[in-house]
């Protein structure tokens, strides 16, 4: 069963912070969703209000992708830096 | 020449940003722009205490230096040096300095300015404003939530 590494930064790390989550081979980000949103049902609410940025190392994927063990995912708001 | 970026704890000595800059360019540039973001006192007349930034490493320099290569061939433009600093920092404290060396001051002006944008919408770098109503996330250019209300 596929691990992967999840962290939430800015506004969504007030519900949870960095986690390990097991997957069912062959998981999406969307399947992921569903997983954490029944672990952390807090994140719905924030979720809805800031839509999160979803970055699987690193970088975006428009199209669905099978999630990998070691893959590490990240919830990001729009930045603001500057 | 050669551009690059960083992002530190410190702040920079602006003299030594400007010389490096000046002699990377091979003493070809007849312009410098440096921009240097600076954390504000008040946020609509309520006082603020300090800013946390938060960065996404390794993604965060990563991208920070996919922006300074690509400005950097603008036609025109001899060096590009864009540096973000982390950590907490206090009004008054600068939070980015970004410095352009060009032929002329038209592409220097210009790239410092889109630099700035890029950096704020394309770097994963996030905000917490400290203010003495509460803390608030600062999503985007200007949205606030309130870590109260989550």
């Amino acid at each position: 069963m596929p691990r992967v590494v999840v962290k939430f930064f800015s506004v969504y790390s007030d519900v949870v912070n960095n986690v390990y989550i097991d997957v069912d081979e062959g998981s999406t980000i969307e399947d992921l969703i569903s997983k954490l949103l029944t672990k952390y049902p807090d994140l719905k609410e924030i979720f809805e209000k800031i839509k999160p940025i979803i970055l699987i190392n690193g970088s975006v994927h428009d199209s669905p992708v099978a999630l990998k063990d070691g893959d590490e995912v990240a919830f990001i708001p729009p930045a603001s830096g500057g | 020449m050669s551009s690059s970026s960083r992002i530190i704890r410190d702040k920079v000595d602006l003299n030594k940003l400007v010389e490096e800059v000046v002699a990377k360019s091979g003493f070809k540039a007849g312009a410098v722009v440096l921009f240097i973001g600076f954390v504000k006192k008040e946020i609509n007349g309520v006082e603020v205490k300090e800013l946390e930034y938060t960065v996404y490493e390794p993604y965060a320099t990563r991208k920070l230096g996919e922006i300074i290569e690509e400005e950097s061939k603008y036609p025109g433009v001899s060096v590009v040096e864009a540096i973000h600093r982390f950590g907490n920092l206090k009004p008054g404290e600068p939070t980015v300095y970004i410095a352009v060396a060009s032929i002329s001051r038209k592409e220097a002006f210009e790239t410092a300015s889109r630099v700035l944008e890029r950096i704020k919408k394309e770097v994963p770098i996030f905000k917490l404003e400290k203010r003495v109503d509460g803390e608030y996330w600062v999503i985007g250019d200007g949205i606030r939530v309130s870590r109260r209300n989550v």
